[in-house]
């Protein structure tokens, strides 16, 4: 009991430090507004200024080569577009119409009074990189946004899609999903088998060197285990990534979440 | 884990069944591999310091992405909507209009963005 009252009180202590520090470093920051210069972000004289990139450009090329414009029909068809985009045009269109009004996705004016890049080339280069895993710039000249730019809706994107539909695309299975998942297995003959675990090594290619020694995989390359549980669709119902390269299929269960879950007596296992 | 040596009929059963099964895994590897090529060869441009986060972020977007697609194509996961769609492609069926394994939605444009919605959509300071 003491002990417990101990660890609270260190809890508590650390809350507070953490929070001490904080208003410290906001009112310094108040202190020094006028006289810290900001080191990032909007233009200054002297520097190159923004290339004249036309923005209305790319996205009346996105608009006419896949959705149609100006009453044309589109140039590519439905499978072209399931082939450049990875997924079908209604997901695609789910997601659009669920990112054009978010604020750091719909057109904007900046300073200058000239407008930014549309929400569908945002969405459409980023996905370029998922889909082709190709560098940022490299749908520059197509998509009409810099390097940069892309680079950072890239990282928006996977933010937005992970904080919108983690909760319902990437959850353990309901009690009803289970009993169809089981059902469906004991028919091909397993009986009580959920689904199919398997990892796979990912290799990080810019591993900071610090961490290179202690994600080296048995291949001598720096890398990262994905682990993933999926269904007889391939519908994946559990991931796991992050795991260092030295784990193998083996002993990555001594890592993973689902299997704690085992060791204490839960079944079936829910992470 | 497979019978390493199976020598009764028990295990080679065993052993054929748990084969089909766990092929589900090796095939979701390869619908990932060439769909999503960033799960191949990832984080080549990803800068060092808090790239880890990003690829966890990287990865679960992704899966994400594949499961919404997979729910599409599939009819969803819930028995009830599985046989509800099953319904609708039969009453679609019985009505003249050809509609294969993919039914109902394959590529509706009424339901893309409108030009007017793309072109004069908000546009804030």
């Amino acid at each position: 009991m003491d002990q417990k009252a101990a660890d609270d009180e260190l809890d508590l202590a650390v809350v507070l430090g953490a929070q001490a520090h904080l208003d410290i470093r906001r009112a310094l920051l108040a202190v020094f507004q006028d006289r810290v210069r900001k080191r990032t972000g909007g233009s200054r004289p002297g520097r190159r200024p923004n290339r004249p990139r036309d923005f209305d450009l790319g996205a009346r090329a996105i608009m006419r080569d896949y959705f149609g414009a100006d009453g044309e029909p589109p140039v590519y068809g439905e499978d072209a577009f399931e082939e450049r985009f990875r997924m079908p045009c209604p997901v695609f269109n789910r997601l659009l119409r669920a990112i054009l009004d978010q604020p750091g996705w719909r057109r904007s004016v900046n300073a200058t009074g000239r407008p930014q890049a549309h929400a569908i080339q945002k969405v459409s280069a980023a996905l370029r990189v998922l889909g082709y895993g190709e560098p940022f710039d490299r749908s520059d000249e197509y998509v009409r946004l810099s390097c940069s730019s892309i680079d950072v809706y890239t990282r928006r994107l996977t933010h937005f899609i992970i904080d919108k539909w983690k909760s319902t695309y990437l959850r353990h299975p309901t009690d009803e999903e289970l009993e169809h998942i089981l059902r469906r297995n004991a028919a091909r003959g397993l009986q009580g088998c959920i689904g199919s675990i398997y990892c796979t090594h990912w290799t990080w290619a810019r591993c900071a060197k610090v961490l290179a020694g202690q994600y080296k995989d048995r291949n001598g390359k720096v890398s990262v285990v994905i682990e993933t549980v999926c269904d007889q669709d391939l519908y994946i119902w559990h991931l796991f990534v992050g795991c260092p390269g030295a784990y193998n299929d083996k002993n990555i269960l001594a890592a993973l979440p689902l299997m704690l879950d085992i060791n204490y007596g839960v079944w079936p296992p829910r992470t | 884990m497979p019978h390493a040596k199976p020598d009764t009929l028990k295990w080679l059963v065993y052993n054929r069944l748990q084969e089909a099964v766990r092929k589900d895994s090796e095939r979701l590897y390869a619908v990932l591999w060439s769909r999503w090529f960033i799960t191949k060869y990832p984080a080549r441009y990803m800068g060092s310091h808090e790239s880890l986060p990003r690829l966890i972020n990287t990865a679960e977007a992704v899966a994400i992405l594949h499961n919404m697609a997979i729910e599409h194509s599939r009819h969803g996961f819930n028995p009830q909507t599985r046989r509800d769609a099953a319904a609708a492609v039969r009453g679609a069926g019985s009505d003249g209009s050809r509609s294969g394994d993919r039914p109902s939605e394959a590529f509706t444009k009424d339901d893309g963005p409108r030009c007017d919605e793309v072109w004069g959509g908000p546009v804030t300071s």
